[in-house]
């Protein structure tokens, strides 16, 4: 039998984070940057420069389409996601959420008594 | 506009670790546009981060997309040998071709002419579609260009200790082509191959480096 991987805790986060924002209008490089601080409160401190090979990632592994868009006077490139992304949107979400609600018990006090570690 | 020399070190970071042209040029477009953006907003084009950085998460996330940029020993140890193999194959499929083509238009004496143009075009052919394979999927694969070389040298040591050789005709067919491992060959038939098939080798790496080499427009 074979055994479930262990979950990636902070690895496949700005996945998430992107595709999530991306799901809910299409965005150039900037604004995913600015969407991501935005919602996050400021919490993620990155090289904005970054953004791109997660995004060019996702786009490679067929979760976006980039489509290039004249905006005003300069050309820029768009994204979107897939319906594949869509998907591994809800099944990453879906195992975020896993990812949290164990921690937290964790971190709470386990089922057996033990007290929290916070 | 981001600064110009900041985007030098991407783009200088970017080709040393192996990024196709195509796919840098698309990633310094991208952050120029970025620069611009925060231009606009006011913003200082530190917010950008570190050239190195991006450079280096850029290739990983490019490798991590391909087999050969995840696994440069397989790629580019073995896959050399399998690519060499397959084109020593394909090349003595092509030379029963010849072989029979002559023969059919030329009859018997020109069976001779056939062997020649066979064994002739084998120390060009050969090489060279060997090379050009291992260079275009090392282009794929986001890889520096000194795994390219060593796959070449892994041919280059592996070429002279195989043979071209012809098998007996019979009244009806021409004689047939086939590829054998000679591993007691003199210095001299092994340094010459050697050199040849290293010739082939550097003329393939280097059209490959002037086309890799291609002016960047951003």
């Amino acid at each position: 039998m074979t055994r479930p991987a262990n979950p990636d805790f902070l690895n496949g986060v700005p996945e998430l984070l992107v595709l999530r924002l991306l799901a809910t209008r299409p965005m150039h490089g900037y604004e995913v940057v600015r969407a991501v601080k935005s919602a996050s409160g400021d919490q993620f401190d990155f090289g904005e420069g970054c953004i791109y090979p997660v995004l060019h990632r996702l786009e490679r592994s067929g979760w976006l389409t980039a489509d290039r868009e004249r905006v005003g006077n300069r050309t820029r490139i768009v994204y979107r996601p897939t319906p594949a992304g869509l998907t591994r949107l809800e099944d990453a979400t879906a195992a975020w959420l896993a990812v949290v609600r164990g921690v937290d018990r964790v971190l709470g006090g386990g089922s057996d008594g033990e007290p929290g570690l916070a | 506009m981001a600064n110009p020399v900041w985007l030098d070190q991407v783009r200088d970071a970017a080709e040393r670790l192996g990024l196709p042209p195509e796919y840098t040029e698309r990633l310094l477009e991208e952050l120029d546009d970025h620069a611009e953006e925060l231009d606009d907003a006011g913003e200082p084009h530190d917010r950008l981060g570190d050239a190195l950085t991006i450079a280096g998460e850029a290739a990983a996330g490019y490798r991590s997309g391909r087999f050969s940029g995840r696994h440069p020993l397989f790629a580019f140890v073995l896959g050399p040998i399998f690519v060499f193999m397959f084109v020593w194959s394909l090349y003595t499929a092509f030379g029963d071709i010849v072989l029979g083509t002559f023969l059919i238009v030329a009859g018997e004496p020109g069976l001779a002419w056939g062997m020649g143009t066979v064994a002739f075009l084998e120390g060009f052919l050969v090489p060279a579609v060997t090379f050009a394979a291992i260079e275009s999927y090392h282009r794929g694969s986001g890889r520096p260009r000194s795994w390219f070389y060593g796959g070449c040298l892994v041919v280059v040591c592996l070429a002279p200790f195989l043979v071209l050789e012809f098998g007996p005709a019979t009244s009806s067919s021409p004689p047939s082509v086939f590829v054998k491992l000679e591993l007691r060959r003199n210095g001299t038939e092994l340094s010459a191959q050697m050199l040849s098939f290293l010739a082939i080798g550097a003329a393939v790496a280097f059209r490959s480096r002037r086309a890799r080499a291609l002016p960047i427009t951003v």
